[in-house]
């Protein structure tokens, strides 16, 4: 009986989405060279978790502090950024706001994943009548545009992080189901699955560590989405005043109270804040873009 | 060997692929004739380069892929110096094609009438109704009950079988002198595998053409080819008359092919079966013999460029065993 | 009590409303039991009217050691059975007895001890392990799921395991796609040996591997029948790996079984026309093999079968009036063959 022969290191195939990238840097490194949009976003982010851990260590003045001589004044040596209404430190509270809108983004964004993905998963998987009717729910929740579903929950229930992160959840979470569902539709039919269930592995199992696992890639890259999705519909929220309140430094509060100075010709009250929050959320599109395109089959080659 | 008639002839062929910056020849310097009106088999197992070696015939490699050297001289001109304005000549006249899947190859927005009404009206210059009439008659001809109704029909509406049918009215209704068929009954039942060949064999002594089939299956190359090359790892390491290499195999790989196939007709042959793996294909060896891992009469002088070597009539063996027979 | 292990009466599988209707009553108690799942099998041939037979009053009798072959090609109805076997999917009618008892009642902790002892080894070695799953990982879950081992001794059962496969230790650490064809397999039937199983089903085992390689799955499917003792059913379009494995062999055509007997005899002198059809039609790996060619008319999908009668009667060389009207049944011809075609029980053909 021949035995197989010594398997030299194996080349690895050109294939599956589910090639293991993670934890591997040269490779990391070859699949960025060629996709400039995406090692662009990638340097960005860097950039925004360095501001986010580091920056309000780093900056000297209290965002709170007002200081009422210096009210309205440019950017100056002393404040690179200028000063606000109040005679506060931009960048000081800009690098506040980054961390600040950051942290809810990933809240947000973290809990509409995980609602979407659960329900999305089990539904798929079992399909039949609930999931019909799931699905007629999740398509009435999607006709509303996400940001006055927000705006309207925010409204009626108070303006602080808890709600919006509620309502920024609910708004979004549907559109995981759907991502997700689509996804464990096809899987269910692959015969890995089937052989599971010929060894009689429990439901819960086959769906939490043979179908989750296989939906990681599209799974990413739309909760990166939802991480720009989130920057804008925060800074949105709190623009219109229903998201988080003054004094409490966040960029799109801080662009609205710039807005009605940029009449006067004092345009750092709000391009500053306002060109931030813009950043933030082109980083995170152009990373979920990317992610999206390597973990492409098709891409591999 | 006579090739004063021959349809194909390659001479000395590589293909090269460009992977992880690397470049290797999958097909490493092959060269095969296919004769005036036979059938000539190209015999491999997967990953053997028989599929590379038809793309590059009709100049439809992939991207990563590029010819290396050698020529392919059909009917005396050589196909390698065509640039792309002329390939789009010889394919679909000279040359014709028949994929492995239909599914794939057949256009899915248009019903198979006047796909097959295309190339009576491109290549023969007949009017809108005769090339419809055309095709449908050719439709009949390959078995497809109804033809009439049947020619409105879109690809999605046949069955593996008989999309695979179409797919041969298309490549007949050319009149080319070359048929190659990939895989042409791969993921098709035996019955109608069988049934398939057959008509494809009826057709083409028809037209007088000559066919080249690539397929994993020996069964199938010993039915219907005239002549056999088998491929291994991009070497053509037999070829010959498929009397010759069947009864009298000579390479150690073909040897080795045709006792390790399970036969329904009789019981396992405990002999010499393949052991090992088919190489990676990115560790081949530039120079010298690329069955040499696994092959059981290995020597010395096999990492050293191989002979062809004429063992019989129209038989020859790429192998150093045979060196005195050059 | 009968003395076989595996026992099949009439057993009928129906498919209602053509490509995959989505299925509806969902039972929420399914979310922490063992999925029983039903959707049309690749293989049934939809009509106009969407309902499919897949199966038709099918009978079956494996003995414990018995190697039994079931034989047909695309929309033989032969990997629902298998499906049916398994309990993947619910039998429209009929009943399916292991160690004489039936297995269509089985639910819970009684329906997990029945998977312990009888497994599957599917078709396409790509696709029937998780791409996600290192070898190891794929070893662990039947091994985990019917608690074979406790968690230290679990390691020693995967090497004896690859072992029993000829694969190496350090394929442990694997993906699917750092495998050969063959290696993956062997990968598969190791995960179908972690159990135990008394039987084994086998749904063309060799059929996505090259021609070198299938010879030595067929080998070592041999031999560790012998070694473990175990009784296997072996489904293939494929007669070379069905002869090279199988006492017995059942032809199937469009969900009914047409001829059975001892599977040399068959081959070799094949009864039933479609027998003799799929003999005559494969492919012989030598030039001057010689012999007639039985040919059936028109394609499986374009001749459905009649209401009632012989499937094969639109496509039969042999066909006759009666044909179209009666239902063939097995008849013996001896004691070890049966067929069902009235002309070859009365000696017409």
């Amino acid at each position: 009986m021949a035995i197989e022969e010594v398997t030299r290191p194996a080349a690895v195939q050109p294939a599956a989405e589910t090639r293991q990238i993670t934890g591997r840097l040269a490779h990391l490194w070859s699949l960025l060279r060629w996709h400039p949009s995406l090692l662009a976003g990638v340097l960005l982010l860097v950039v925004i978790l360095a501001n986010a851990v580091f920056g309000p260590m780093l900056v000297e003045t209290d965002p709170l502090e007002t200081m009422p001589r210096l009210a309205r004044e440019g950017p100056s040596d002393a404040y690179p950024f200028g000063n606000d209404s109040s005679g506060r430190d931009i960048l000081s509270r800009v690098v506040h706001a980054i961390r600040l809108d950051l942290g809810v983004a990933l809240v947000v964004a973290g809990v509409a994943t995980l609602i979407g993905s659960t329900i999305g998963l089990i539904t798929g998987y079992l399909g039949g009548f609930i999931d019909q009717l799931l699905m007629r729910f999740v398509d009435i929740l999607m006709a509303f545009p996400g940001f006055l579903l927000a705006l309207t929950v925010t409204a009626v229930l108070g303006n602080n992080i808890r709600t919006i992160v509620f309502a920024l959840g609910i708004a979004y979470a549907p559109v995981m189901i759907r991502v997700v569902r689509a996804q464990v539709l096809s899987l269910r039919e692959a015969q890995f699955i089937e052989a599971s269930q010929a060894i009689g592995t429990p439901t819960w199992e086959i769906i939490f560590y043979h179908l989750l696992p296989n939906t990681y890639s599209v799974l990413l890259a739309q909760a990166t989405l939802f991480l720009a999705w989130a920057v804008l519909d925060i800074a949105g929220l709190s623009f219109l005043g229903l998201g988080i309140k003054p004094p409490t430094p966040e960029l799109g509060a801080m662009t609205a109270e710039g807005a009605e100075q940029m009449i006067s010709g004092r345009w750092w009250m709000s391009v500053f804040p306002g060109g931030f929050i813009m950043l933030m959320a082109l980083t995170f599109t152009l990373i979920g873009d990317g992610l999206r395109d390597i973990l492409d089959p098709r891409y591999q080659r | 060997m006579n090739d004063h008639n021959a349809t194909l002839r390659v001479e000395d062929l590589s293909i090269s692929l460009h992977t992880r910056g690397q470049n290797v020849n999958i097909v490493d310097r092959i060269s095969f004739i296919v004769p005036e009106g036979k059938v000539v088999g190209l015999v491999g197992e997967s990953g053997s380069g028989k599929s590379m070696t038809a793309l590059a015939i009709m100049q439809l490699l992939p991207k990563s892929a590029s010819l290396a050297g050698g020529c392919i001289a059909l009917n005396g001109d050589d196909l390698t110096r065509y640039r792309e304005h002329d390939m789009q000549k010889v394919r679909g006249r000279d040359i014709a094609l028949i994929f492995q899947s239909s599914k794939t190859a057949l256009n899915p927005l248009m019903t198979v009438g006047s796909q097959i009404a295309r190339v009576y009206r491109r290549r023969f210059g007949h009017s809108r109704r005769e090339a419809w009439a055309s095709a449908v008659d050719m439709l009949d001809r390959v078995g497809i009950s109804r033809a009439q109704q049947r020619a409105k029909h879109f690809p999605h509406q046949f069955s593996g079988g008989m999309a695979q049918r179409v797919m041969i009215a298309l490549a007949v209704a050319c009149k080319a002198k070359l048929l190659i068929a990939d895989e042409p009954t791969t993921g098709l039942d035996v019955t109608t595998e069988a049934q398939i060949l057959d008509l494809l064999e009826e057709l083409r002594r028809a037209e007088g053409s000559s066919l080249l089939l690539i397929t994993h299956n020996l069964g199938l190359a010993a039915a219907h080819c005239d002549y056999i090359a088998v491929m291994h790892a991009g070497h053509i390491v037999e070829f010959g008359p498929v009397r010759e290499v069947f009864h009298n195999p000579t390479h150690p790989y073909t040897q080795g092919l045709l006792s390790s196939v399970a036969r329904p007709d009789r019981a396992l042959l405990h002999g010499t079966t393949l052991t090992g793996r088919a190489p990676d294909p990115l560790s081949l060896p530039r120079v010298g013999c690329r069955f040499i891992h696994r092959c059981p009469a290995r020597m010395p002088q096999c990492a050293q460029p191989v002979p062809l070597a004429t063992v019989g009539p129209e038989h020859t063996s790429y192998c150093h065993l045979y060196e005195d027979m050059v | 009590m009968s003395g076989y292990l595996l026992e099949v009466r009439n057993l009928t599988k129906v498919f209602q409303g053509g490509h995959g209707a989505p299925r509806f009553g969902v039972n929420l108690a399914q979310l922490f039991g063992t999925g029983i799942r039903d959707d049309t099998a690749a293989d049934v041939i939809a009509p106009q009217d969407g309902t499919i037979v897949a199966v038709r009053d099918l009978d079956l009798a494996i003995r414990p050691g018995e190697i039994v072959g079931l034989v047909g090609e695309s929309g033989s109805g032969k990997s629902t059975v298998a499906r049916c076997l398994m309990h993947l999917i619910e039998p429209t009618d009929g009943d399916i007895l292991y160690e004489n008892q039936s297995i269509l009642n089985l639910r819970g902790s009684q329906l997990k001890a029945f998977r312990q002892k009888m497994q599957m080894v599917f078709q396409d070695p790509t696709a029937s392990l998780d791409p996600r799953f290192t070898v190891e990982r794929t070893l662990a879950e039947p091994l985990r799921v019917h608690h074979v081992t406790g968690r230290r001794d679990r390691r020693a059962r995967m090497r004896e395991l690859l072992d029993a496969v000829h694969l190496r230790q350090d394929h442990l650490d694997r993906y699917p796609h750092q495998l050969s064809g063959g290696e993956k397999q062997r990968v598969v039937i190791a995960r179908a040996l972690a159990t135990n199983p008394r039987f084994l089903i086998l749904d063309e085992p060799t059929s996505a591997l090259d021609a070198s390689v299938q010879v030595r799955i067929i080998s070592l499917l041999q031999e560790l029948k012998e070694r473990f003792q175990m009784t296997y059913l072996v489904i293939s379009h494929d007669l070379s790996v069905i002869r090279h494995l199988c006492e017995h062999v059942i032809v199937m055509y469009l969900g009914e079984a047409i001829e059975t007997g001892p599977t040399t005899e068959l081959i070799d002198n094949p009864r039933h026309p479609y027998t003799q059809a799929l003999m005559s039609a494969i492919p012989i790996p030598d030039p001057d093999y010689v012999r007639a060619r039985i040919r059936l008319k028109g394609d499986i999908r374009n001749s459905l079968p009649p209401e009632i009668g012989c499937p094969l009667a639109y496509r039969c060389p042999h066909a006759v009036e009666a044909c179209f009207h009666t239902p063939q049944r097995l008849v013996p011809l001896d004691d070890q063959r049966a067929v069902a075609c009235h002309r070859v029980i009365n000696g017409e053909i």
